[in-house]
């Protein structure tokens, strides 16, 4: 009986020891592993000159500064963040503005949102015009794999919803898959919330409180 | 420090190689194999997560109780998987997303598991960690020559074999090659010692 | 002891004035009326497509043997399997189980007539691509399917279907003629690939000769293959019963799967349109072609007449769901490869009557009258 007991102990004595370990292990390589940063390289200054013609190459647009990224007070972005989100993993990263060429003043909000479960976040870029109607939007990072050919991120559906999106001021998950005919839904449900998220971040910006 | 043993674990990740001739791991075999890349980077990852989990078991092998060895390797392989995981999201960001599904799998993956359970625990450290490095880098291989035959018949025209109905029939055909080269050394093999 | 058993594998001759090859020749004579049939619709190319396919059929199969057997011996071609003919049938059904020219997207190598400048098959001169195709498929036929299993009796599918299926899905297709020469209603696409509704009499009618388009060229005239059908059961070659009872299981499958939903889609307004839209299943798509002679293979089918009938049964449903409810055209080769290995376990459940069998009731009843 007391040998039973002993041998129960020290199993989970071992098991408690060795996940305390491996957990503190990982916590160490969490801090000390490179973050994504949303910062204006060659590749968003690309996707946002597609999005809104500035009369130059992506090149000279990076190189000659026509977008340029706001400085947002980080702990009042997070706060925004957590009461506007409409899950968890939503938020807004970074919000640049265009300060020369021919779109200036235009607003583009990088946000992220969850599409399916178990993947990385969708990143989105939205540029949204002075008035807070929508330009355009493009993908700056996804690794969702939709069934099929009928995911939002098919070049034929994404086309769809580029149109959709073009002057509103809200979205919802439903108008897009209505419009676009895609049939991924908790795709679509992330390249909405991050869309609305992003809308709602554009007064905030313009009002100074961020 | 057995030298015979130690000979034996290095070359066993040819002559009984995990791929060709244990048949373990088939599932990111055929999945990821569809070109040199992706084959690459898993199965770099899983060598990777071979070696540092059959050293680690090797050093507690007297430590861990019978009774719960499973659990606790498992909680070893999945501390390692998961950091390698944020490794590649952090420093290798394409080659993540393309075989971001498969690397959470490779914490079940045959391989690792069962060399754990029949190898590190019951063999010293040194042999078990060249046990892992020749493990590691046979299954490498394997997978990569698999993915380089599926992609280069792919470019060619012959697209069934991009996708994994072709790429069983490849690893058929591969895996009778190998086991048919494998039967002529040994056979030489004999023959000389016959001989001599 | 051990001497004493033999085990053999299928044909399985029981005559001694039987053997492969007559079985085989048997089976060539009555592809003629086919064969005969393809070219007059179909053009001089499927003369070509057989003649490359029996040629690497017939080659591949010796490869093989030098390979496997060594080097060429002396008594090499005295003893070469391909003697036994099963290779040349492999080739003719293979390449009647093909279009008369096709085009690969990949690589284009086929020669066009000169100064076109989109070339359709119609325009193709040569078609080296089909010529490639039919290699690519009687090699995985032959050596893949026939010889690495073990030879003749030891294939585990139809190797003309399996050769077939395999070249259509390795590469994607450009192009595919189905056409033929220009006979009327042989110029218009397969019925397979559209339509859903009732089926008027004329086109019915133009099937059964075999007058209208295909994407293999051997399926189409109903008459040649029933007079194929009947050569082979008078020469006892082939068990008349698993042809009929596939040939009556897709008109019976397609009357309810295809007229049912035809008629709750409003697609099919009477019960004519229901019985053509039947026939005309059973009379396009490869059925005819592939029930007399491809499931009637003796390797890969049942050896009971239970068996062949619950074999039948199977393929025919499997044809009729593929063609009904995924709108592929291909059901039928598709339904004998499934149906091919699932007859081992048909022949594991249902055993033949043992010879000298008497039913328990009959003994009891000898019994009782020997004892009174």
């Amino acid at each position: 009986m007391k040998n039973s007991v002993k041998n129960t102990l020290r199993c989970v004595l071992v098991l408690s020891v060795i996940s305390v370990v491996c957990v503190a292990l990982l916590a160490v390589a969490n801090r000390f592993l490179p973050k994504y940063k949303p910062s204006l390289d060659l590749n968003t200054v690309t996707l946002i000159n597609g999005m809104i013609p500035s009369g130059a190459d992506a090149q000279t647009a990076l190189d000659e500064g026509y977008y340029e990224m706001l400085a947002l007070d980080e702990k009042k972005l997070a706060d925004f963040n957590k009461s506007n989100r409409a899950e968890a993993n939503n938020a807004v990263l970074a919000v640049y503005k265009a300060v020369k060429g021919d779109s200036a003043g235009t607003y583009i909000v990088e946000a992220q949102a969850q599409g399916y479960a178990g993947n990385d976040p969708i990143v989105m870029l939205t540029a949204i015009d002075e008035s807070g109607a929508i330009i355009s939007v493009v993908t700056k990072k996804q690794t969702e794999n939709s069934p099929g050919t009928n995911g939002i991120f098919e070049d034929k559906h994404f086309a769809l919803l580029v149109e959709y999106v073009k002057g509103k001021t809200d979205i919802d998950s439903a108008g897009i898959s209505a419009s676009t005919g895609a049939t991924s839904g908790y795709s679509i449900g992330g390249v909405a919330n991050a869309i609305s998220i992003s809308l709602k971040v554009i007064p905030e910006v313009k009002g100074g409180k961020l | 420090m057995n030298k015979a043993r130690l000979k034996d674990a290095a070359l066993g990740g040819l002559l009984s190689n995990p791929v060709f001739v244990l048949v373990l791991g088939m599932c990111p075999t055929i999945a990821q194999s569809n070109t040199v890349v992706n084959a690459f980077g898993l199965g770099a990852a899983t060598a990777i997560v071979l070696i540092v989990s059959n050293l680690t078991i090797s050093l507690l092998r007297k430590v861990i109780p019978d009774k719960v060895r499973l659990p606790a390797y498992i909680v070893i392989i999945a501390t390692f998987v998961t950091l390698v995981q944020m490794v590649m999201s952090g420093l290798l960001p394409e080659l993540y997303s393309s075989i971001s599904k498969f690397i959470p799998l490779i914490v079940v993956n045959c391989i690792i598991l069962g060399r754990a359970e029949s190898f590190a625990s019951k063999n010293d450290v040194l042999t078990s960690t060249i046990d892992g490095i020749s493990m590691g880098l046979g299954f490498l291989l394997a997978i990569c020559l698999l993915g380089a035959v599926r992609q280069g018949l792919g470019l060619i025209g012959l697209t069934l074999f991009t996708k994994p109905a072709g790429g069983f029939m490849v690893l058929g055909f591969l895996m009778a090659l190998f086991n048919y080269l494998m039967k002529l050394y040994h056979d030489r093999h004999k023959s000389l010692m016959k001989g001599a | 002891m051990k001497e004493n058993l033999f085990v053999s594998v299928s044909p399985h001759i029981t005559e001694a004035k039987n053997s492969v090859g007559r079985i085989m020749t048997d089976v060539l004579i009555s592809l003629c009326p086919v064969v005969v049939a393809a070219v007059f619709f179909f053009g001089y190319g499927v003369m070509i497509n057989i003649a490359v396919a029996v040629g690497a059929c017939i080659g591949f199969e010796l490869l093989y043997d030098a390979g496997v057997r060594g080097k060429f011996k002396k008594g090499y071609f005295k003893n070469a399997s391909i003697k036994d003919g099963s290779a040349a049938v492999t080739g003719v059904i293979l390449a009647l189980n093909f279009p008369t020219f096709l085009k690969v997207d990949a690589w284009d190598l086929n020669i066009y007539r000169a100064n076109i400048n989109f070339p359709t098959t119609a325009d193709i001169l040569f078609s080296f691509d089909t010529v490639i195709m039919l290699i690519v498929a009687s090699a995985f036929a032959i050596v893949v399917v026939k010889m690495l299993f073990g030879g003749i009796g030891k294939n585990f599918v139809n190797p003309a279907a399996a050769g077939r299926v395999f070249a259509f899905m390795t590469v994607s297709l450009a192009a595919v003629q189905t056409i033929g020469l220009g006979l009327d209603a042989s110029t218009g696409a397969t019925w397979l690939s559209g339509s859903t509704g009732g089926v008027s009499g004329s086109v019915l009618l133009n099937m059964f000769i075999g007058n209208t388009g295909s994407a293999a060229v051997g399926e189409t005239c109903a008459i040649a293959i029933i007079i194929g059908f009947i050569y082979l059961v008078v020469r006892k070659v082939i068990d008349f019963r698993l042809p009929l009872v596939i040939v009556g299981s897709t008109f019976v499958f397609a009357l309810l799967l295809s007229g049912i939903t035809g008629l709750v889609s409003g697609e099919m307004a009477s019960a004519e349109d229901v019985f053509s839209n039947a026939l005309a299943h059973v009379l396009s798509g490869g059925l005819l072609f592939g029930a007399v002679y491809m499931a009637t293979d003796y390797a890969t089918s049942p050896n009971t007449p239970l068996g062949r009938a619950i074999f039948g049964i199977g393929i025919a449903l499997i044809t009729v769901l593929i063609r009904v409810f995924a709108s592929a055209p291909e059901g039928m080769s598709f339904a004998i490869l499934i149906m091919n290995i699932v007859a081992p376990l048909i022949d594991r459940y249902i055993y033949p009557k043992p010879f000298g069998y008497e039913k328990p009731e009959k003994k009891k009843k000898e019994k009782e009258e020997a004892a009174a």
